[in-house]
């Protein structure tokens, strides 16, 4: 056998090396800030900017950054500071999170829609007082895991499930369901909380199948729910896997068997990505919408259209929201002091994106509505960007004595 | 699970596995004589989907990026082999992987810039985006139209290699491309048009997977692993160990999907392993 330059071995060592370069340059983001300056007051915006959910890191700072534009850029009279760091697993954000708050002196955290980033952030920010603003689903962040420092604007899967499910068992007439699910705590906290609503209504879950975070290839799973002809197939994904898992089951011709909903949607942003065709007659379940009926949520999505030139979506929406209650709990408790802005932000009632909102001090979970939507045909639409049309929306949240929080 | 299932999860395994065949026979075609291992090759494969779907938005007509857009990744790709892979074919491999590794990640970014972090919605063609009956199921038309299309794409190559004069000269470069220069070939256009024929096939795979795998910046560097180990499996160089790999691979996920969808992934670096032991230069490896 010739021995040519490279041996089948080095191949392996090479491919592998290289690998885990490109894994390591999907870690390289833009950087806004090195630090504080003197004077200053520093914001972490620790978000996926790599990676499939890359899309959501972009929109969140983009509605960090126009709450820090019509907040003037300062706050108490200081220069506000925003540093952006990528935040794609645990380890990764720990790391940078402690990076930030060691060197550049954050004590305000912005963290992405993960939840394993978030709950690992938000366990950190407790131990070094830090205040942690969370985008995350997973019910324990303002569970059983939650802290005096985390302060959560999503509505959790518990209630994104009991509006999503309920209403399409009322308006469908559906009975049996099957779901997909990443296996994630997010998935599961989704998964978890669709059998006790279908216990609950006494309808029957159909099958389920799990998929691996960041998957590409459905047709296996989508092949399995179409044998099991459910009436509705729920979709318990999020970002590039919901994209691409409705895609291929639109094409599979799944539609024809059964009902499609995406229980939590990354709303506008995934709606873009899959287009009228694939969308039509699908359900959405969605945090956010940008044709909510409110008048600061009119404002503010014209700003933002002006700014970036295109429609809000959920989690920038999330990400201006949540920064501007943060900058006016700072404003209220007129001084950086955590216990304080604590004290400020704890069961204040504000007009909101969504009308009026408030973070109950039991848990720090923010109370708002969680629409559902469905996909409108061409026809329906009366612009490029109107996707979907609100059915309707309810506010459901565990009592606080069930949450399992204890600060 | 039925009989039924099985046999829709085997020609979607097929389906997968071609996509697979057509990426990993450029890779394993530009190393086994070029001694480059690309890892740029990704990126021509999203750049293809990426066209494709600029030259759909334009004309409305998915054909013609199954006809320009490879022509356009062929281009690309030549003129990146003239003027930066050229200069490093006496080198250590360290710098061609820096290039390499390089150009994908100026390339993903350049995308970005231009076409934004957001995937893009592409669906197939009107003509294609029905579905036909198997048994009790559904299957799209595309996905049998891609399985067609990249079978007859994979039998033109064979027949390219195997059964034509440039063919022999590329098998005899994977050999010995000292040899073949000696023999007074100029094994440096030789270099330039190979490099651009696996461009222009990684670009016609990623016009191809583009409405069942989505548009997005990252799908190319998503699907080189599996690549990497399907030549692995296949055996580095050899055009036929693409092809092989490249089905088992394709078999191996859509079946363990249907048991464990969650292990869809692992299963593909676990058949390596297995290959790997049992014959450790890859099915019909010819390198030592």
């Amino acid at each position: 056998m010739k021995k040519t330059l490279y041996s089948r071995r080095d191949f392996i060592k090479t491919t592998a090396i290289g690998g885990l370069g490109l894994a390591a340059g999907l870690g390289a983001v833009p950087k806004v800030a090195r630090g504080a300056e003197k004077g200053s007051i520093a914001f972490l915006n620790l978000q996926p900017f790599s990676g499939a959910y890359a899309d959501t890191g972009l929109d969140v700072s983009r509605g960090v950054r126009l709450a820090i534009e019509e907040f003037g850029g300062k706050v108490l009279g200081r220069e506000i500071k925003l540093v952006e760091r990528d935040a794609t697993n645990p380890s990764d954000s720990l790391r940078r999170a402690k990076e930030a708050v060691e060197k550049e002196g954050c004590k305000f955290i912005q963290v992405g829609t993960s939840s394993a980033v978030a709950l690992a952030v938000s366990e950190y920010g407790s131990k070094n007082d830090v205040i942690v603003g969370c985008h995350a689903g997973a019910d324990s962040i303002t569970g059983t895991a939650c802290n005096k420092f985390t302060f959560r604007w999503a509505v959790p899967t518990y209630g994104a499930i009991r509006e999503v499910v309920p209403r399409l068992i009322k308006e469908l007439k559906v009975n049996t369901f099957y779901t997909i699910t990443p296996e994630y705590v997010f998935g599961e906290d989704l998964l978890r909380n669709t059998k006790e609503v279908l216990k609950e209504q006494g309808k029957e879950l159909a099958g389920n199948s799990y998929h691996a975070l960041g998957e590409a290839e459905y047709s296996a799973i989508i092949t399995k729910a179409m044998g099991a002809k459910a009436d509705c197939v729920l979709f318990l994904n999020f970002g590039g896997d919901t994209v691409n898992s409705v895609k291929q089951a639109v094409n599979f011709g799944l539609k024809k068997v059964s009902k499609l909903c995406i229980a939590w949607s990354g709303g506008q942003t995934e709606f873009i990505a899959m287009g009228t065709k694939i969308l039509e007659d699908v359900w959405v379940g969605i945090q956010y919408h940008h044709a909510i009926d409110t008048p600061m949520n009119k404002r503010v999505v014209g700003d933002y259209y002006k700014k970036y030139g295109v429609m809000m979506p959920y989690v920038a929406a999330s990400g201006y929201q949540q920064m501007m209650v943060m900058l006016n709990a700072i404003k209220r408790a007129g001084s950086t002091d955590v216990k304080k802005v604590i004290a400020a932000w704890e069961d204040y009632e504000y007009e909101a994106l969504t009308g009026k909102e408030v973070y109950r001090k039991c848990d720090h979970q923010c109370i708002k509505p969680y629409y559902t939507c469905r996909g409108k045909t061409e026809a329906e639409k009366k612009a490029p960007d109107d996707f979907v049309g609100i059915i309707g929306y309810s506010k459901n949240f565990l009592a606080c004595d069930k949450t399992g929080c204890k600060m | 699970m039925t009989l039924n299932l099985v046999l829709v999860q085997i020609v979607n395994g097929l389906v997968l596995g071609m996509i697979y065949v057509l990426l990993a026979m450029g890779l394993s075609i530009v190393w086994g004589m070029m001694n480059i291992i690309n890892f740029s090759h990704g990126l021509f494969f999203a750049l293809g989907a990426y066209l494709a779907y600029t030259l759909f938005s334009v004309t409305g007509n998915f054909f013609m990026g199954m006809i320009f857009v490879p022509l356009g990744t062929a281009v690309i790709g030549m003129f990146l082999e003239l003027t930066l892979l050229k200069r490093l074919y006496r080198l250590n491999i360290l710098y061609q992987i820096l290039m390499t590794f390089g150009l994908a990640l100026i390339g993903r970014e350049l995308i970005i810039i231009l076409y934004g972090p957001v995937g893009k919605s592409f669906v197939p063609p009107d003509i294609l985006s029905g579905t036909i009956t198997l048994g009790t199921f559904f299957f799209p038309t595309y996905r049998i139209f891609l399985l067609f299309v990249s079978i007859c794409i994979t039998l033109g190559m064979w027949l390219f290699i195997e059964k034509t004069k440039y063919g022999s000269v590329i098998r005899a470069g994977t050999e010995d491309s000292e040899m073949v220069s000696a023999l007074g070939i100029n094994i440096s256009r030789v270099f330039t048009l190979i490099f651009g024929l696996s461009m222009a096939i990684a670009g016609l795979s990623g016009v191809l997977a583009a409405p069942i795998r989505g548009v997005e910046p990252m799908m190319g560097e998503a699907i080189l692993g599996i690549c990497f180990a399907v030549v692995i499996i296949g055996g580095m160089g050899s055009f036929m160990g693409a092809i092989i790999g490249g089905v088992i691979v394709g078999l191996s996920q859509s079946l363990v999907t249907l048991i464990m969808p969650s292990a869809s992934i692992i299963v593909i670096f676990l058949v390596m392993a297995l290959i790997l032991l049992l014959k450790p230069r890859g099915l019909l490896g010819i390198r030592d």
